[in-house]
């Protein structure tokens, strides 16, 4: 096995990797995408409120995490729009606001909903993400006093008539970490809350799936994949699906090809000790 | 015609993934060119923050208040001078202070009592899954929670208890290294997406192709000028 | 009095703003709602303000490795262009609108975020068959609940064999929910027990400067 060149140079590895990634974007496959309950279970809290209802949708976006985040963020927002929601966008890391604006409402149909009437960009908020979302459930009217894009006064905006705190809203949907909105979300306000997290986070959160504190999750890619099969558009999520398997797979064959070396090394050094 | 936004985030893109071949002009370039920028925009969102929560407010005669924080915040800057650097801990205090309340008053009852009360399941279902389960669920939590207990003897009870504990918390690491493939795998295929781009492929190609001649010839350079 | 102002009045004034937010948030009244969110704003402003530390503590450091012609110093003044040219093209007009401030986020800043994460997946590609390997029963046990649940994460798993979306789901809900609610729960202990120190003046870190905060 010592023979073999791809475990001595791992840019060969890399390399495969890359090849791996590029078939299924460049041919896709079609694979099916099962849906999970817990994107099942946030599919049908957006579907039940009734049209115009108030939704805040806070989120970390950025471009870094944009891959694992923006999926999940377009298959919701999507959603919200085509349910005829009003949805109040905040963000909670200095680039958000700004690839709200550049990146993701370019990519979604907004069946003709008007800014300032149906959705708005208040901006970021800064702060750790507890004092941030604490002081925009409790009292955002302190630490936003103009939306992002218009720089109008709360006052002047439809959307934002009677809002004061978040017990106005209907839903709070935050993408990102889920522990500070469901201490600062969930649990004064008790509100329905939803989540798109990071991929290497949805394990973390099933234990607040299973008490209800939060209604529903996305997990990362594969839960955007699903969240816009169920919504009925092809956005990153199935557009990546086939890539995912493919890298997963070749993740899981890697981890089986190294256990069955180590077994051989293992036994080979112990026949060479006998 | 050039794009030079198409130009630039491709470039960019491969300097940083030249990396996996070898440490080189390209990625120290790309590395010191996303801090600056990262400063740069951190430093620029910062100021538009305090313009629009403090100044505005404050200049417009509405909360005269917001010059307690703006002088908080001036008074963090003295940390990099030795003598007055203690000033700096006044604003670090607030900070600290509202840190710890927001997160204290909630902590109790979204991390433990629900927690607690959710794993208060019924040891006997209709179905023998379901009562697998619950069983399961109840003796494992009780066994992770007992691990991070360092006191209560050893013994062979306590001790099972503890291993008990332990192999829980493997199947739970176990898990998150799945997921967290997903979120590297994720992000990888991100950007494979956009660089097999229709408008970006062409760059990708070319520029891709200048970095691996550049790289393979980089070392061999100074060794032609090498005295034999 | 020097050490009073210096060591204890931070402490005091981290030990009441903490005890006034927790008993805030029990107690309904319009007051104490009223001052609460005035503070909770005020931290969002300083908090802004620690975000230009950033700056000049890079500023510092890269002066001072191209004024020493350190290794490498042309990639530390070219760091220190890039972020001057970027706090210049956002400061100009209405802040942070600026087309080449936007040009440069979009075309330059956003791309080189996402690259670098993605980074990672070439090393836990190879990580995968060098390091992951099942030693003692509880590698055993990570590497079994790890590539149940790779495969059940990747659609291709299911098509592949249906047990394993079944067995990694189960993986998911029963033994990591319980590990993960010991987890939560833990940490929920850990939150209490560091504020209740910090409310106590013992948890001095916060302080800094030499000594850890221990001198005034």
């Amino acid at each position: 096995m010592s023979k073999y060149v791809i475990w001595k140079d791992h840019r060969w590895v890399y390399l495969l990797l890359i090849v791996v990634v590029s078939w299924p974007l460049l041919s896709p496959i079609g694979l099916p995408v099962p849906v999970t309950p817990s994107t099942k279970m946030a599919f049908d809290t957006v579907e039940k409120l009734p049209p115009g209802s108030l939704v805040a949708m806070s989120s970390i976006l950025s471009g870094g995490n944009w891959p694992d985040l923006g999926p999940p963020e377009v298959a919701f927002v999507q959603h919200l729009f085509k349910k005829k929601l009003k949805i109040v966008f905040i963000g909670e890391v200095d680039e958000t606001p700004t690839i709200t604006e550049t990146t993701l409402l370019p990519r979604i149909n907004k069946y003709g909903a008007q800014y300032g009437v149906d959705y708005v960009n208040l901006g970021y908020i800064a702060g750790a993400p507890d004092v941030a979302e604490a002081a925009f459930a409790t009292s955002l009217r302190k630490v936003i006093s103009v939306d992002y894009v218009t720089k109008k006064p709360l006052d002047d905006l439809p959307i934002m008539k009677g809002v004061n705190t978040l017990a106005d809203f209907k839903l709070a949907i935050h993408i990102g970490m889920a522990e500070d909105p469901v201490r600062q979300f969930y649990t004064p306000f008790k509100i329905p809350l939803l989540v798109g997290v990071y991929g290497m986070m949805g394990p973390h959160y099933i234990p607040y799936l299973d008490t209800g504190q939060l209604s529903g999750m996305i997990v990362g890619l594969r839960g955007a994949a699903e969240y816009e099969y169920l919504v009925g558009f092809v956005g990153e999520g199935l557009q990546g699906a086939d890539a995912l398997s493919m890298t997963h797979l070749l993740v899981a064959v890697f981890v089986v090809l190294g256990n069955v070396y180590y077994l051989y090394q293992t036994r080979d050094r112990t026949r060479k000790e006998k | 015609m050039i794009d030079f936004a198409i130009l630039s985030s491709v470039f960019l893109t491969l300097c940083v993934y030249s990396f996996v071949y070898k440490e080189s002009m390209f990625w120290r370039f790309a590395e010191q060119t996303f801090i600056g920028l990262a400063m740069g925009y951190t430093f620029v969102l910062a100021v538009q923050q305090i313009q629009t929560v403090a100044w505005i407010p404050l200049s417009a005669g509405k909360n005269y208040l917001f010059i307690i924080p703006l002088i908080l915040g001036f008074m963090l800057y003295a940390r990099f001078s030795k003598k007055y650097a203690w000033i700096s801990r006044w604003p670090m205090a607030v900070l600290i202070g509202l840190g710890t309340g927001i997160a204290m008053r909630t902590v109790i009852e979204a991390q433990i009592i629900q927690q607690i009360s959710a794993t208060f399941l019924p040891l006997v279902a209709p179905n023998p899954m379901r009562t697998f389960n619950n069983i399961t669920i109840v003796v494992m939590v009780f066994c992770t929670l007992y691990f991070f207990t360092f006191t209560g003897g050893t013994g062979k009870v306590p001790d099972a208890v503890r291993k008990l504990g332990r192999y829980t918390l493997m199947l739970t690491f176990g898990a998150a290294f799945g997921a967290t493939v997903l979120t590297r795998m994720t992000l990888f295929i991100g950007r494979f997406t956009y660089l097999w781009g229709t408008n970006q492929r062409p760059y990708l190609l070319a520029i891709g192709a200048m970095m691996l001649v550049v790289l393979a010839v980089y070392e061999k350079i100074p060794a032609l000028f090498k005295k034999k | 009095m020097s050490i009073f102002y210096k060591a204890q009045v931070p402490l005091y004034i981290a030990s009441f703003l903490a005890v006034f937010l927790i008993v805030e948030f029990f107690i309904d009244l319009p007051i104490l709602k009223s001052m609460s969110s005035e503070l909770q704003s005020w931290g969002v402003v300083v908090a802004a303000f620690a975000l230009g530390l950033g700056v000049i503590t890079v500023t510092r450091n890269n002066y001072g490795i191209i004024k020493r012609r350190e290794g490498n110093w042309p990639y530390f003044l070219w760091c220190l262009v890039v972020m001057f040219v970027m706090i210049g093209t956002g400061l100009i007009g209405d802040i942070g609108k600026h087309p080449s401030f936007l040009w440069l986020y979009n075309n330059a800043f956003t791309h080189l975020s996402s690259t670098m994460y993605s980074i990672l997946a070439f090393f836990i590609t190879t990580a995968a068959y060098r390091a992951f390997r099942a030693r003692n029963v509880d590698a055993a046990l990570v590497l079994i609940a790890g590539v149940f649940v790779i495969m059940t994460i990747a659609p291709i798993g299911a098509v592949i064999w249906l047990g394993f979306p079944t067995i990694g789901q189960w993986f998911l809900d029963i033994p990591n929910m319980a590990g993960m609610r010991g987890i939560i729960i833990g940490i929920g202990l850990g939150v209490l027990a560091l504020g209740v120190r910090t409310i106590l003046g013992y948890e001095r870190a916060h302080l800094g400067g030499p000594g850890g905060g221990q001198q005034a």
